[in-house]
């Protein structure tokens, strides 16, 4: 594993013979599962998005039943919210979204400020997960978060915290109704009078009732004369293979009349308008109704999706499938039941799926972005909030590079690991190694957190090895000895990287290479 | 022909004294394996949402089914039982929903709990209020239809429409060879009076060039890409919201429109009913620094009637407010 680093060829162990050690220490073979502390680390970067602390490992390794206990308390963290945000954009997929817009209206505004924007639908879903609030606040909430990096942007009264966010009622007519409300959202799923808002009809049902209108197998067979389909809107009321759609999607789309249009030209302060005025327009266009069921605002569309089984459902889903890895399609019973049963809690969602069999499969997962960016942070002392760690979440190079298409089809990472983790895992290491020892060196002796006791940058063999093997700890979650066959060929990198004679390029070649260590991304 | 067809399915379905050759079958038989724990909640109603309630519910106005005959009403699981014979055979079918679509596996498991007899409790829904559209109204000191003949007829009347957070109305003289447009009047979002535009003489957005209905009908019902706006002076009066210098409004030859500003009219696209689409300027408009983005006008309709019957047939969605 290491020979990818830079290992001298004649001391490069081969790939299959790689040291067990490699693998996180104590998965169990044969039977499919994760060992304790295997899954123990995989549930920390889950859900708190750092790897377990060394005591956390050694209480597990010396007791395995210890391990559930401990996961379980990890849902109760205040750093899941932040995790399950995330998790929820691979689902609304606004965080880049203004990062990557030509249009006009966005061009004044900041990097701060677009991040906000992106970020925004996702810090309700943290406030409902550090809240305990039921997952039905999404789309019945009478507040929004705001910070003031979105509210210079959108022209609102900032809370005054920074970029800390605060609950914020709307200061406009529009009717509260969670995330069917956001401004945020409805920039990103930007409406156009030409096709009646029906985009954003279809966002409703893509993001809450994980139903797309355009995944249908609609038999698009228009057996229509060229007159026919000059009379479309005539068409979609009528024609069998168009009202299979167009009879749920369209009285939903005339609700979303207030706000903005795409435009290609306005400033961005007529955008984030909610119009009263062209709400009521588009009452005129549909009776609005959910479903069959009439509905007379977004409040009430808000109250009526919260009741539609279908909403728990996908919100059940969205996250289970954001800690799995994988569509769950039939195998969602067990996590849906534990929402309904947990009072539509996301958190009782959370301990379903950790203490499940599936989560528990010992397969390899490539690591969130995100979950990427907050652990290496942690393991290294550096702040998460550092320009390396903040370029890796909100560039999309990067994301694109963690397996994304692009921002607006696929804005999160992939689960599965590829040629462009490593790509970007050797722009990180390179970024950061150096950085990391430095800094750490400056910190009073009892508070480093990658050299030991004693001066930085060892050059004698034993508190050397020392180091590597809380490197491993701490970047691999690997508890590993002296003598481990992996802390030999970091040690072979050391000398052959400069040694004693430069053993600041020798300590950072060898941070660096165990940066760039596959494991480190898989979980 | 599809839709006789689809009438005569529905009709043909919708009898209720006509029982379906299940039913006595279903009577003398014992429930199929795979009942228990069935629910209307877990395993009914979102399938029946999804794919029937839309068009099939008592809660909503007989014109928004889209001919689902009346009283097959499948939102509660109560109707569903109702019909549930009707159901049952109408999904095996394959004829409904209208144009199929319903994954095999949700099918499958639908029909498993409709064979199961819909068994369930009724989901309690909020209480709502349904919505009330906006009256639909002329003014009618604003429309004037002049003239019996159809090359006769000039039209004068006002729109409500919306452009960028503003909501606007607009006075607009429609004749066979001309659409011109004669006031603009904006509001903002919450209903403060912003500006009024006055053209005079009108702006006229498009010209047939000609005076045959036939020909201003064809191009309405076509997309109209290409037509170009025609050279004209005009003067541009404003309303007391802004304070222009008149010396800046003196017509200017080079632009489109007087003053400072700067957009010409490129294009005008019109949607197969006659509804505008789009108008393309070469650039926004601006009077004294207070721009006004007409680069996307919206979707108004401007004309629903390809036949041009005036005034009842010629459905404006036009909510007059005079100040």
């Amino acid at each position: 594993m290491i020979m990818a680093c830079g290992v001298p060829a004649a001391e490069r162990p081969s790939a299959p013979e790689a040291p067990t050690s490699a693998k996180p220490a104590a998965k169990a073979p044969g039977e499919g599962q994760l060992s304790a502390t295997a899954w123990l680390t995989r549930a920390s970067l889950d859900l708190r998005g750092v790897r377990p602390s060394a005591s956390e490992l050694a209480a597990v390794a010396a007791d395995p039943a210890a391990a559930e206990a401990l996961i379980l308390g990890f849902v109760d963290d205040p750093r899941f919210a932040d995790r399950a945000a995330w998790t929820w954009n691979d689902r609304l997929q606004t965080a880049l979204n203004f990062k990557s817009t030509t249009l006009r209206g966005y061009q004044a505004l900041s990097e701060a400020q677009k991040e906000a924007a992106g970020f925004a639908p996702l810090a309700l879903v943290a406030w409902i997960v550090a809240e305990d609030q039921p997952v039905t606040a999404l789309v019945t909430n009478t507040t929004l978060p705001l910070n003031d990096d979105l509210a210079a942007a959108f022209g609102l009264t900032a809370p005054g915290q920074g970029a800390a966010w605060v609950m914020s009622a709307h200061e406009d007519a529009r009717p509260p109704a969670g995330l069917l409300a956001s401004t945020s959202l409805w920039l990103v799923v930007d409406g156009d009078a030409t096709n009646h808002n029906r985009r954003r009809a279809n966002a409703v049902s893509t993001m809450f009732l994980c139903d797309d209108f355009l995944s249908r197998e609609a038999a698009f067979d228009f057996d229509l004369s060229v007159e026919e389909l000059a009379a479309m809107e005539e068409a979609v009321r009528t024609q069998p293979a168009c009202l299979t759609c167009h009879a749920g999607l369209d009285p939903l789309a005339a609700l979303f009349g207030g706000f903005a249009e795409r435009s290609d030209q306005a400033e961005l302060s007529r955008l984030t308008v909610y119009s009263p005025w062209r709400a009521e327009w588009a009452l005129g266009w549909r009776a609005p109704a959910y479903f069959g069921r009439p509905v007379g605002n977004l409040s009430e569309l808000g109250a009526t999706m919260a009741a539609d089984p279908r909403f728990g459902r996908c919100a059940a889903r969205t996250l289970a499938e954001g800690l799995i890895g994988e569509p769950l399609d039939e195998a969602l019973g067990p996590y849906h039941d534990a929402l309904l049963s947990g009072g539509m809690s996301l958190r009782a969602v959370a301990r379903a799926v950790v203490t499940s069999e599936r989560y528990r499969r010992d397969d390899e997962r490539a690591l969130p972005i995100d979950a990427l960016s907050s652990s290496l942070a942690q393991a290294l002392g550096l702040s998460a909030e550092g320009e390396t760690f903040m370029s890796l979440i909100w560039t999309l190079e990067h994301r694109r590079l963690g397996g994304g298409g692009d921002d607006h089809t696929a804005p999160d990472d992939v689960d599965q690991p590829g040629v462009g983790h490593a790509l970007r895992d050797a722009w990180l290491a390179r970024s950061v190694a150096a950085l990391a020892l430095t800094q750490d060196a400056e910190r009073e002796p009892e508070a480093r957190i990658l050299w030991i006791a004693g001066a930085p940058y060892p050059t004698d063999e034993v508190n050397a090895r020392q180091v590597l093997v809380r490197w491993h700890q701490r970047l691999l979650s690997e508890q590993v000895s002296q003598s481990d066959p992996s802390v030999d060929a970091l040690w072979a990198l050391w000398s052959a990287a400069g040694g004693a004679a430069d053993p600041e390029t020798a300590w950072t070649t060898c941070l660096e290479a165990l940066l760039r260590h596959p494991m480190g991304r898989l979980y | 022909m599809r839709q006789p067809l689809l009438l005569l399915l529905i009709y043909a379905c919708g009898r209720d004294d006509v029982a379906s050759p299940k039913d006595d079958a279903r009577e003398d038989s014992a429930p199929p394996e795979g009942c228990d724990g069935l629910t209307w909640e877990r395993d009914g109603l979102p399938e029946m949402l999804t794919w029937c309630a839309a068009c099939h519910s008592s809660l909503i106005q007989p014109e928004d089914r889209a001919g689902a005959p009346l009283g097959v009403d499948l939102e509660s699981v109560a109707g569903v039982r109702q019909h549930l014979d009707r159901v049952i055979l109408r999904i095996e079918a394959g004829d409904m929903p209208p144009a199929g679509g319903v994954p095999e596996a949700k099918r499958a498991r639908l029909l498993q709990w409709l064979r199961c007899g819909a068994p369930g409790d009724e989901l309690v829904w909020p209480t709502t209020t349904p919505a009330e559209a906006p009256e639909e109204s002329w003014d009618q000191e604003e429309a004037v239809v002049a003239g019996d003949e159809p090359d006769q007829v000039k039209i004068e009347a006002a729109r409500l429409g919306w452009t960028e957070g503003l909501a606007f109305v607009e006075v607009w003289s429609v004749s066979p060879s001309e659409a011109s447009l004669v006031s603009r009047e904006v509001w903002d979002a919450s209903g403060a009076w912003r500006s009024r535009i006055s053209f005079e003489p009108p702006l006229t957005l498009w010209r047939a060039g000609q005076t045959d209905w036939s020909i201003v009908t064809e191009r309405l019902t076509e997309d109209a890409t290409g037509l170009t706006g025609v050279e004209e002076e005009w003067t541009v009066s404003l309303g007391p919201a802004i304070d222009v210098d008149p010396r800046s409004l003196e017509p200017n030859p080079e632009a489109r429109f007087a003053g400072s500003s700067s957009g010409e009219l490129l294009a005008l696209h019109l949607g197969g009913q006659g509804q505008l689409i789009r108008r393309v300027y070469s650039g926004a408009f601006a009077v004294e620094g207070d721009e006004l983005d007409m680069t996307h006008l919206g979707n108004t309709e401007l004309f629903t009637s390809a036949e041009f019957q005036l005034p009842i047939d010629l459905k404006w969605r036009a909510k007059v407010m005079v100040r």
